[in-house]
C-alpha cells in the first residue's frame, strides 16, 4: 500500500491544516484587536505577547504535524492549551469587561473538531467554558488584577452570568462543530477506502492489460512472420510454374498442338490466378504491417493519379472513367489510396464490356466524409453483398457476368480492413442487371491535432 | 570471348529458366549458376583476395538466400576493387521498400521485383544487360 496517497488525506494532513489555520486566524485576530484598541482601550504589549506564543506553538505543531497528528488525543491537547492562553489573552485585554472577545474560544473547539472525535471537541468545549468562569472568579475576587483601559466595569454577578451563559454557547457550537467534523471525517475516510481499493484495483488491471498488450504484439509478430514465410514459400514455387509453362507455351512444338496448347494455356490461367491471389495477399500483409500518422489529404489527386494508370486497361476494354467532386479526407494516404486503388480495379473488372463507365464521386457531410465507385457492370445479387467483403470471398460463376474474369478476392478484403481500421463504414448497393456502387463513409475527427486545416469553428 | 553472366538463386527452376532466358537472349551466352550466397561469393572472389576474381558481365542476385540476404553479399562483393563496378540487378519476391533501400545502399545497380512471367522476366533481364552490361 503506497503511504503517500493516504497521507495526502491523512490525519498528518489535517493537523497541518489545522494548525496553519491557527496561524493565520490568531494573527488576523491580533491585527484586529490592534486595529480597534483605540477605541476600546486594549494594552497591546502583553496580548501581543501571549498572541505571539499561539502562533509560535501553531507553526512548530505545523512543521512537527507528521509526529503528532495520528497522536489519539490531538483534538483535546490542542483544544485545551488554546482554551487557556486564549483565555490570558482575554485577560490581557480586559477579562470579562470585553466578554465579547470569547467568540476566539470558538476556534480551539472548532479545530478540535478538524483533529479529534466528538468527545474530545465537548472537553475543549467545557474547558473553556471553565477557563472562562475560573476567570470571572479571579478577577471578582480580586486573584487577577484587571487589565487594560477601563471603559466600563462589569459586578461579579455580571461577570458569573457572562461565563455560565459562555459555557453553555460552547457547548453548543461543540455539538455543531464536532457533527460536522465527524461528517467531514467519515467522509474522508470513504474516500481514502475508496481510493485505496480503487488504485489496488486499477494497478491490478493495468498490470493485465500491459501482460495481455505484450501477448498480443507477440502473437501479431509471430503470425506476421508466419503468413509471410508461408505466401513467400507459395509464391516461389508458383512463379516457376508460370515461368516454366510460359517457356514452354512459346516452344514451336507446343504451337503445333492445339490441345497441348490449351491445356497450356489453362494452367498458365490458373497459375496466374494464384499468382494474383498471393501477390494480392502480399500486398496486404504489407500494407497492415506499415503504420503512418493519419492527415488530412485531398482525395482529388489520389484518385487521378490511380485512374492513370488503369485508363489504358479500361480504354482498351471500350470504358470511360469519369471523376466528380471529391472530399478532403482525414486518414492515412497510402492505406485510403489502397482503397481507392482496389474499388477502381474492382469496378473496372465487372463493368460492362465494350461500354464500361466508371464513376467516382464524394461528399463532404457534417461529421463524415463520404465517397463512392459505381460501375455499369452485371450488378451483385443482395445475398452476395456481405460475402463480397470477406477474404477470398468472390461472386459464385455461375451467378456472375458470362464474361466476368472474377478478382481474387483479395482486393475488397483489403478495402474493409482499411476502413474499419478507420472507424468508417463501406458497403455495396447493387443488384443483379443495376450495375454497383461501392459506398465508403469515414468519420471526421472533430477536435485535436485532426482538426481539419482552414475549416473554422462554424463549419 | 564469350559473356559470361552468374545468376544467384536458391530455387533450381528459376536458375534454369533464367539460364535459358539469357543463352537465347545473346548468342553464345555462358550462365554460371549459384544456389547459396556462399557459392556465388566463391565463384566470384575464389581463395584469395588478391584481386584474381572472377568478373562475369553481370550478376542476376534473388534477394533472399538461404545463407545471406542480398546486401550482406554486395557488401562484401564491393569490397573487392576487382568488382567495384560490377552490375548487380537484385531480383526480390517480396519487394519491400526497406529491402529496395537496403540493396540500393549497399550497391545494387537495380531492384526489380521478381517477374512472374516469361516474357517479363526477358524484358527485364534484356533491358538491364544492355542499359549495364554493354
Amino acid at each position: 500500500m503506497a503511504r503517500t496517497e493516504h497521507d495526502a488525506l491523512g490525519p498528518e494532513a489535517a493537523a497541518r491544516r489545522a494548525t496553519l489555520l491557527g496561524v493565520s486566524g490568531i494573527a488576523t485576530y491580533v491585527f484586529c484587536l490592534w486595529l480597534t484598541s483605540p477605541w476600546l482601550g486594549f494594552s497591546m504589549g502583553e496580548a501581543g505577547r501571549i498572541a505571539g506564543l499561539i502562533v509560535a506553538i501553531n507553526v512548530a505543531l505545523a512543521v512537527l504535524a507528521p509526529r503528532w497528528g495520528r497522536w489519539r488525543f490531538a483534538g483535546a491537547a490542542y483544544g485545551t492549551v488554546h482554551a487557556l492562553l486564549l483565555t490570558l489573552l482575554l485577560h490581557a485585554l480586559g477579562g470579562l469587561r470585553v466578554a465579547f472577545l470569547v467568540f476566539v474560544h470558538l476556534f480551539p473547539i472548532f479545530h478540535t473538531a478538524m483533529l479529534g472525535p466528538t468527545a474530545q471537541v465537548f472537553f475543549t468545549a467545557n474547558v473553556s467554558g471553565l477557563a472562562i468562569l475560573l476567570l470571572a472568579l479571579a478577577e471578582s475576587t480580586g486573584v487577577l488584577p484587571t487589565r487594560g483601559t477601563l471603559l466600563w466595569s462589569v459586578s461579579p454577578a455580571q461577570a458569573f452570568a457572562m461565563a455560565g451563559v459562555t459555557w453553555a454557547g460552547f457547548n453548543f457550537f461543540a455539538l455543531y462543530a464536532s457533527s460536522y467534523g465527524e461528517e467531514l471525517r467519515r467522509s474522508a475516510r470513504t474516500l481514502q477506502d475508496e481510493v485505496a481499493a480503487r488504485t489496488t484495483a486499477l494497478r491490478a488491471a493495468n498490470t493485465e492489460l500491459e501482460a495481455k498488450a505484450h501477448a498480443l504484439e507477440a502473437a501479431q509478430d509471430e503470425l506476421r512472420t508466419l503468413l509471410y514465410a508461408v505466401t513467400h514459400d507459395i509464391k516461389n514455387p508458383v512463379n516457376s510454374i508460370l515461368l516454366i509453362a510460359d517457356l514452354l507455351r512459346e516452344s514451336p512444338d507446343v504451337e503445333r498442338e492445339p490441345a497441348v496448347r490449351e491445356e497450356l494455356d489453362r494452367i498458365i490461367r490458373l497459375a496466374g490466378g494464384t499468382e494474383d491471389m498471393i501477390r494480392d495477399l502480399f500486398e496486404f500483409f504489407q500494407l497492415m504491417a506499415s503504420k503512418e500518422p493519419p492527415d488530412w489529404f485531398e482525395l482529388r489527386p489520389v484518385v487521378d493519379e490511380i485512374v492513370e494508370t488503369i485508363r489504358p486497361q479500361l480504354e482498351a476494354r471500350g470504358g470511360v472513367v469519369e471523376i466528380g467532386e471529391l472530399p478532403r479526407v482525414f486518414g492515412e494516404r497510402r492505406k485510403l489510396g489502397r482503397v481507392v486503388a482496389n474499388l477502381l480495379a474492382n469496378a473496372m473488372q465487372h463493368a460492362a464490356p465494350g461500354r464500361g463507365r466508371v464513376v467516382v464521386s464524394g461528399a463532404r457531410e457534417p461529421q463524415r466524409v463520404h465517397f463512392a465507385v459505381a460501375d455499369n457492370g452485371h450488378g451483385i445479387a443482395p445475398r452476395y453483398h456481405a460475402g463480397i467483403f470477406e477474404l477470398f470471398g468472390r461472386v459464385p460463376r455461375e451467378d456472375a457476368a458470362s464474361d466476368d474474369r472474377g478478382g481474387s478476392g483479395v482486393g475488397l478484403a483489403v478495402v474493409r480492413r482499411i476502413i474499419e481500421a478507420h472507424h468508417g463504414q463501406v458497403w455495396v448497393e447493387s443488384d443483379v442487371g443495376r450495375g454497383s456502387v461501392f459506398h465508403v463513409s469515414l468519420p471526421v475527427p472533430s477536435h485535436g491535432a485532426g482538426r481539419e486545416p482552414g475549416r473554422g469553428l462554424a463549419a | 570471348m564469350n559473356p559470361l553472366v552468374l545468376v544467384v538463386d536458391d530455387s533450381v527452376e528459376f536458375l534454369d529458366v533464367a539460364r535459358r532466358l539469357l543463352e537465347a537472349a545473346r548468342p553464345g551466352t555462358s550462365v554460371h549458376t549459384a544456389q547459396t550466397g556462399a557459392a556465388a561469393l566463391a565463384f566470384l572472389v575464389g581463395e584469395a583476395s588478391n584481386g584474381t576474381c572472377t568478373r562475369p558481365r553481370f550478376v542476376v542476385l534473388d534477394f533472399r538466400l538461404p545463407d545471406m540476404n542480398a546486401p550482406e553479399l554486395l557488401a562484401r562483393l564491393r569490397a573487392e576493387p576487382a568488382l567495384a563496378t560490377l552490375p548487380v540487378l537484385v531480383l526480390s519476391q517480396a519487394g519491400w521498400p526497406e529491402d529496395a533501400r537496403a540493396a540500393l545502399a549497399a550497391g545494387a545497380s537495380a531492384f526489380v521485383v521478381k517477374p512472374s512471367r516469361a516474357g517479363a522476366l526477358r524484358r527485364v533481364l534484356d533491358d538491364f544487360w544492355s542499359r549495364h552490361a554493354d
